[in-house]
């Protein structure tokens, strides 16, 4: 009785052993096994590739910040441990850990995962685009940083190499705050329909800088510079929000699919915007920076 | 069977813990797929992957060929004789045409799952396609895209009427309309459909995840041309059904591969293939009209329903029928002039979802009511309570309803927790705004055959046979002995329930229809009373007192009003064994067929109550007006179902039927493309309700003064009606909120904003009867 061949099961504990395997051959790198084990299970992913597991490196888990205020996430740091994390304070990309799938999900996922799965709907990487956060991705030759707006090239598609691996994820010193908001029909266990991130730089009162980035509003998660553009300048009052908010549209390109219409999803950008952008004064004003 | 018995009863209406709970909870449940015979083969089903077309043909060869494949079947090899409830439609595998994505076209039988897989994706399927027809408007006018060889795509067409409709429309005070769509909602069960089929002497056996193991057997029978008697449907615990698994689903197909390589076969359905080949509640069109007077009276009604049957007929044909009859609703209507249409199109065959047709006969219904308000500048609860009907007037077939008319009396308490709750405070920061609704609604309890067998034995303990399939209600596993065990005089733990299956127990027309406690139970208690005389007898000769002034109670035989005299139950019950025979008796129950008149009915296949329930639900929603999202904040479900036998049990069907009807209403919609793929066939894009999705209070009421006259101590039906009411309610609050209510179904939040705009598209908020409207259309004849 002949059955498919399937890949084998590695299992390295440090960084160069790891590295040098997806050096090899072509590899699936499993952290938290959420999306892979289901789409390997499915057929989506090919089965011959070995699997890599990335849980025994524990170089690659852990959330720790610089004297600089410099943040450094492990890719494999969970969800779960992003969404508590006492590190920081609340901001967009652990608003957006807390989002992700269920309990048990968010317990196993991992961020890095979360990145490299690419899905335009994630809900971390608006908050790590609006950070402009650099993304570390190390291989037998070296290591590069890209930054998170340059990372997404498609569905599903990112820049990382097959024989590299996102191993960190670098968060610049701010004297801000973020946020992020989703809009889903459920209100757990539910995909993104469309989200926001916001994070704003407030000097005197005045927002000196900005950044806006949306979910499953294109192919990639993608920054809304107009919208970001719109805010700087201003004293964050209602009216200025609410006419910022309205130039997501400038740059969202949603689609109707099964989850929802490119309409409502084009009503809702905007509100989401306003409110994710609120919700970012109120935790600069708090003194909630990040 | 009269049951105007007033109790106490020492088990029924207490809080009964459901027998089988302890093992469900901890996983020790015996599902159809856990149960792996000797020898099985894997059945995976080749599916159509376009909605039309012409099967040129089919290449089995290489699925042949793979080691471990024992057989590949297409329609050729498989009789060519069709299948279906009403209507013989549906051959085994697609014989010259496809006409759903996902119809099977052949099977593939291997001896490990992965292989059967494998070899499936190697069947060589040359289908020519051709244009589908996928939207019902569309098919129900197309006389070039025919689904199936007739001149017309409308398997099903109903009239109701009554009185002269025209003469009242062209005298009334107004006219008011209401058109409505609704859409698909999957039934959604946790276990997906499998079956195993198994040879068996002269014919096979069959272990399936059925609430309905006779008719499958009936219709088996007929299809393989075999003797009732030789098919054995096994039904081992069921995860879910809701009208779901109340057809042959894949049993055809692994009865044919059984019949084939004979040797055991198991089909077990993946989710995605559960959500895409099953029985979806139907998308439907209801339009509806009524002439009224200033007061509000309804003086006559016409309506047009159209149901989508999707691509086989399965049950469609009864459901257009009660969709016709529950467009009155719960009001007495004296003209009606109703229509009900049921189309094919290339599509997944539709079929019974709990409370088919209800959800959107029901919001047509209220929705009409509201409309008729807002034009007369009425209030609407006023409106119902001026049409409700009630004991001595007539149903819309003229069925004399003979049962006092209780949805006002169910109004009231829902009126009041509104008021209750529009006087409570709203947090600070939530801006949403609230609404206020309500929905009523009556419904029917089926009266279809059932036989149940009581046997006490010598020990003084009963066994009960029945057929009756517990599909999660707790009515069999846990009310049946129970209301056996009242009869009787027994602690319900010395009642021993044999169910599940077609050997051991006479013949159960299914869990279906609000009608297992009802009529499985009367069958029940039948035989236990047949049980009870004879012991009763026995007992009179031993102590020489007439029969009748003996009664079983607490394990024991006494004389009425000297219980010192008396004897154990199990010392009459050896003596009976000795001297005159086994204590053992079937009770078999059909409803009587009431007259109905007064109205002309053609083609109408649904056509009584039987024991009418009544109901009313009610809501308090939080609406985001920016975002259309609608959440459910507090809900109350009012029932008058007769006596309550296990009220836990009573409150799970109305909290779970709730949920369910949220979902319905917010959340679910099983989407068909132009293609006639379904595109969010699985649980994450499905949107079922999580807890987080519903209200964390669901009060339930039930009306306890109005006990039905043949129900097994006064009970009625109730597993269907909660689903029916939470769309309609959740209407009547949006249009509390917005002025206006959604006329297409789901209430999401696209929908919800989309209505927003259109009643903002009129520059002048008008008077009340001229907001967003369609225009007076006829309803057709």
């Amino acid at each position: 009785m002949s059955e498919p061949d399937v890949g084998a099961y590695r299992r390295p504990d440090n960084l160069s052993e790891l590295l040098t395997l997806l050096d090899r051959r072509p590899t699936s790198v499993l952290a938290g096994g959420t999306d892979l084990v289901v789409m390997r299970a499915d057929g989506m992913v090919d089965r011959t590739q070995d699997i890599v597991d990335i849980k025994d490196v524990s170089d690659l888990r852990g959330i720790s910040l610089d004297a600089d205020g410099t943040l450094t996430i492990g890719a494999a740091t969970s969800l779960q441990e992003l969404a508590k994390t006492p590190v920081i304070p609340p901001n967009a990309i652990t608003d957006g850990a807390s989002l992700v799938g269920g309990w048990q999900t968010r317990a196993r996922g991992t961020i890095g995962g979360n990145i490299c799965r690419a899905s335009p709907a994630a809900d971390t990487l608006p908050g790590v685009l609006a950070a402009d956060a650099q993304l570390e991705l190390a291989s037998t030759t070296g290591t590069r940083l890209v930054p998170g707006h340059a990372f997404f090239t498609g569905p599903g598609r990112t820049v990382r190499k097959p024989n590299e691996l996102l191993t960190r994820i670098i968060v610049p010193a701010s004297l801000g705050a973020s946020a992020y908001l989703r809009f889903t029909y459920r209100l757990a266990m539910d995909l993104a329909v469309v989200g926001v991130a916001a994070h704003l730089d407030i000097k005197n009162g005045r927002c000196v800088a900005a950044r806006v980035a949306l979910s499953a509003a294109a192919a990639t998660p993608v920054l809304a510079p107009d919208a970001a553009d719109a805010l700087v300048g201003t004293e964050l009052d209602e009216p200025s929000i609410e006419a910022a908010a309205q130039l997501v549209l400038n740059t969202a390109t949603p689609i109707d699919d099964g989850r929802g219409s490119r309409a409502h999803r084009r009503t809702v950008l905007p509100v989401l915007a306003k409110r994710a952008i609120g919700i970012a004064l109120e935790r600069a004003r708090e003194g909630h920076r990040r | 069977m009269s049951a105007e018995e007033s109790g106490p009863y020492l088990n029924v209406g207490n809080r009964l813990i459901r027998r089988d709970a302890a093992e469900r909870l901890t996983g020790h449940t015996t599902y159809a797929e856990d149960i792996r015979l000797p020898g099985v083969l894997y059945g995976v089903l080749v599916p159509s992957l376009v909605a039309a077309g012409r099967l040129r043909g089919i290449n089995v060869d290489r699925a042949v060929a793979l080691d471990g494949v024992v057989k590949v079947l297409t329609a050729k090899d498989v009789t060519d004789r069709c299948y279906g409830n009403y209507v013989k439609d549906q051959p085994i595998f697609a014989r010259d045409r496809v006409r759903f994505v996902g119809e099977p076209v052949a099977m593939v039988a291997a001896t490990s799952l992965a292989i059967a897989r494998r070899a499936a994706g190697l069947v060589e399927v040359d289908i020519e396609a051709t244009t589908p027809v996928v939207d019902p408007r569309e098919a129900l006018t197309s006389a070039e895209v025919l689904v199936h060889d007739r001149d017309t795509n409308v398997i099903e067409d109903v009239h109701i009427s009554r009185g002269d409709v025209d003469a009242v429309f062209d005298t009334a005070h107004a006219v008011v309309h209401t058109e409505i769509e609704s859409h698909r909602a999957h039934q959604a069960y946790l276990e997906p459909r499998a079956v195993t089929a198994a040879p068996a002497p002269g014919g096979f056996s069959l272990i399936m995840s059925t609430q309905q193991p006779f008719g499958v057997r009936a219709q088996l029978a007929e299809l393989f041309d075999l003797p009732t008697g030789t098919i054995e449907v096994r039904v081992p615990a069921i995860g879910g059904g809701f009208g779901g698994k109340l057809h042959l689903l894949f049993a055809p197909q692994a009865a044919a591969m059984t019949l084939a390589t004979g040797r055991p076969v198991q089909i077990v359905c993946s989710r995605a293939e559960d959500m895409t080949t099953g029985n979806p509640r139907e998308n439907s069109i209801v339009r509806m009209s009524s002439a009224v007077d200033e007061s509000g009276r309804i003086l006559a009604r016409r309506c047009d329903v159209v149901l989508d049957a999707g691509a086989y007929a399965m049950d469609t044909p009864v459901l257009t029928s009660m969709a016709a009859f529950y467009a009155t609703g719960p009001y007495r209507i004296d003209a009606l002039d109703i229509r009900g249409r049921a189309v094919y199109t290339n599509t997944c065959p539709t079929g019974s979802f709990r409370g088919p047709s209800g959800p959107q006969m029901v919001y047509a219904a209220e929705a009409q009511i509201e409309d008729i308000a807002q034009q007369l500048g009425l209030d609407p609860a006023e409106v119902r309570r001026r049409n409700f009907i009630g004991e001595g007037d007539r149903g819309p077939t003229g069925e004399l309803i003979t049962l006092r008319g209780t949805t006002d009396e169910c109004m009231r308490v829902v009126e009041s927790r509104l008021q209750r709750w529009r006087q409570a405070d709203v947090a600070p920061g939530d801006h949403r705004r609230r609404g206020y609704g309500l929905a009523c609604a009556w419904w029917s309890t089926l009266g279809t055959p059932s036989a149940a067998t009581v046997e006490l034995h010598e020990d003084g303990t009963a066994t009960l046979s029945s057929g009756g399939t517990e599909i999660g209600t707790g009515a069999i596993s846990t009310a049946l002995p129970s209301m056996v065990a009242e009869e009787l005089g027994l602690r319900p733990d010395r009642v021993i329930l044999k169910s599940g299956g077609t050997r051991d127990a006479p013949y159960d027309s299914g869990s279906r229809g609000s009608r297992t406690m009802f009529a499985t139970g009367n069958a029940a208690v039948l035989a236990a009373r047949a049980v009870a005389e004879q012991i009763r007898n026995e007992a009179s000769r031993l102590l020489e007192v007439d029969p009748a002034d003996l009664v079983l109670r607490e394990g024991r035989v006494e004389v009425k009003g000297a219980p010192e005299t008396g004897m154990t139950i199990a010392e009459v019950s050896a003596s009976a064994h000795l001297h005159s025979g086994p204590v053992v008796a079937t009770g078999r129950y059909r409803a009587e067929l009431a007259p109905v008149e007064g109205s002309e009915l053609q083609g109408a296949r649904f056509l009584r109550l039987g024991e009418p329930t009544f109901h009313c639900h009610g809501v308090e929603i939080a609406l985001d007006e920016e975002t259309g999202r609608v959440d459910v904040l507090n809900f109350v479900a009012v029932h008058d179902v007769g006596r309550v036998v296990n009220p836990v049990g009573a409150r799970g069907q109305v909290e779970g039927g709730v949920v369910q009807g949220i979902g319905y209403a917010l959340t679910e919609n099983l989407k068909t493309n132009d293609q006639g793929v379904i595109v969010n066939g699985n649980f994450h894009d499905y949107r079922l309700p999580t807890i987080a999705d519903v209200p964390p209070n669901i009060e339930t009421v039930f009306i306890e003064t109005n006990h039905s006259h043949t129900g097994p101590f006064g009970a009625k039906g109730l597993g269907e009606p909660p689903v029916i009411l939470p769309a309609a309610a959740i209407g009547s609050a949006l249009r509390d909120v917005l002025g206006v209510q959604p006329y297409q179904l789901p209430l999401d939040a696209d929908r919800v904003v989309l209505t927003i705009a259109e009643r903002d598209s009129h520059p002048v908020p008008g008077p009340p009867g001229s907001t967003a409207r369609p225009p007076e259309p006829e309803v057709e004849k």
